[in-house]
């Protein structure tokens, strides 16, 4: 306990009203409380007396039961979940960004939702932004079931410290260049009320309480950021003969390795990305001698990256994130 | 401040006090506000609850006053901490606390309660359930006198 505020000892037995004076060093304050007392919650104090009187059995005395209901404090927080700048691609809509809107107030408040493009600190402004919120929790964008947030008709409402994941699309501009950031704010309003802290409306809350404004001013906001993503493929090929006799000369039976060689620069990435080369006539194939980054692959279409079908070697690479060089070496024998 | 309560006593309805014997208890409850006064300066005042939300401080004062023709003699008062509310401090350090219902009393220091690892621990503000007051002298007759504690929101 804190001895400033009980210094109050012997004026137990003075006459009233000498108590309350000395609590002027509290320091009660509004403050930000995830898990309140929920709106509404009367509550309610009684105190006893008990005592003799000339000798008498113990007598004892109720109050009076004072009560009063708990308000309701409108507090919001929003924090953008992802883990960091979302790559999307120049002219394409963008991938979801992911934000979390929690309820700070100790009562059941609906949010409205805005998104604000136009910020500076970026390098262009993600275009025709849309709001879907996350329907079955699972904190994932799934376009067939989270539904389109249309302002006014689908304000999400939220419990005390319930959360709810909505997402952000936007389209990156045609013009974006590789590594170029674009900005978007998702904020999230109090429908009640909000505005200067400790703002309140009568009647506005739960069960008719008054609703005051939380420390947050009842809105919030945060960023999320779109990367602009490009990426280029370098591809090269070279051959190595060996032929029996240990040297380099393309003589028959001579062993050629090819060595295909794709280079993917940038912060983008190349999706189904494949690599296709035929077999030189006048040569024939080394069953079984493709070799993708050092790991043999089968000729079979199969569950690995390579085929060989109609004498065309096939290399699946699959999406090449920039930064990644991926090596295809075969062989054929020279007829 | 006592400028402030005998205003707030004249804001507020006479509460109903109920009598039994010759002694009256009337329990009230003040939230304490900060206040900017004439200067900006900041300034606490107690309020009736009319605004009350988590987090806030309340004030709990209990007046008693002996009106009848006898001495109240080892006068006790005790206030069960209302739900949702955490304890914070008494005014008066002749204030004693219960962590268990009101069946044993003593200063919070050296209360102790179950912990979660089965072993007692010391007990915290927000484990008191109770706190009373046992007056030493008599209350005589026509006095009459404050207590109070305060306690938070949860």
């Amino acid at each position: 306990m804190c001895c400033i505020r009980c210094v109050n000892v012997e004026p137990l037995r003075k006459p009233a009203f000498t108590g309350l004076g000395l609590l002027v060093l509290a320091t009660g304050t509004m403050a930000a409380h995830a898990t309140g007392t929920i709106a509404g919650t009367k509550i309610e104090s009684v105190a006893t007396a008990s005592y003799s009187a000339m000798g008498s059995e113990r007598l004892s005395v109720r109050s009076a039961v004072s009560s009063f209901r708990v308000d309701e404090m409108l507090d919001v927080t929003v924090v953008n979940s992802d883990p960091g700048d979302i790559l999307a691609a120049a002219g394409a809509e963008g991938a979801a960004l992911g934000f979390d809107i929690t309820n700070n107030g100790n009562g059941q408040e609906q949010f409205s939702l805005t998104t604000v493009t136009a910020l500076g600190q970026d390098d262009f402004d993600p275009q025709a932004p849309s709001i879907y919120l996350d329907h079955n929790g699972n904190g994932v964008f799934e376009p067939a079931i989270d539904a389109l947030y249309v302002p006014g008709a689908n304000d999400p409402a939220l419990g005390p410290d319930q959360t709810l994941r909505v997402f952000v699309l936007a389209a990156i501009p045609d013009e974006a260049q590789d590594g170029q950031n674009g900005r978007l704010d998702l904020q999230a309003t109090a429908v009640t009320l909000s505005g200067t802290a400790g703002l309140s409306a009568a009647g506005a809350g739960d069960d008719g309480v008054f609703a005051v404004v939380g420390p947050s001013g009842a809105t919030a906001s945060s960023s999320g950021r779109y990367e602009a993503s490009a990426a280029a493929l370098a591809f090269t090929k070279t051959a190595t003969i060996l032929d029996a006799s240990g040297s380099q000369s393309p003589a028959p039976h001579a062993i050629i390795t090819f060595a295909l060689r794709a280079v993917v620069t940038g912060s983008g990435k190349l999706d189904a990305l494949v690599l296709t080369d035929p077999v030189p006539a006048g040569t024939s194939y080394v069953p079984n001698s493709i070799h993708l980054d050092g790991i043999a692959q089968s000729d079979a279409p199969d569950g690995d990256a390579a085929t060989l079908a109609d004498n065309i070697v096939t290399i699946n690479l699959g999406s090449v994130p920039g930064g990644t060089t991926r090596l295809a070496t075969f062989q054929v024998r020279i007829q | 401040m006592k400028t402030l309560l005998s205003l707030l006593a004249a804001l507020l309805p006479a509460p109903a006090v109920l009598a039994a014997g010759n002694v009256a208890l009337e329990s009230k409850i003040f939230v304490e506000k900060t206040v900017q006064d004439a200067h900006g300066a900041p300034r606490i005042v107690l309020q009736p609850p009319a605004l009350v939300v988590p987090g806030e401080q309340l004030v709990f004062v209990l007046d008693y006053s002996n009106r009848g023709n006898a001495p109240a003699t080892n006068f006790t008062v005790t206030n069960p901490l209302p739900h949702d509310i955490t304890f914070t401090d008494a005014a008066d350090a002749g204030a004693e606390l219960s962590v268990d219902g009101g069946k044993s009393w003593g200063q919070l220091a050296v209360l102790t309660v179950p912990g979660s690892d089965g072993k007692r621990r010391a007990a915290r503000p927000t484990d008191v359930t109770h706190i009373r007051w046992v007056l030493k002298q008599p209350v005589a007759v026509g006095e009459s006198g404050r207590l109070t504690f305060r306690g938070t929101v949860r």
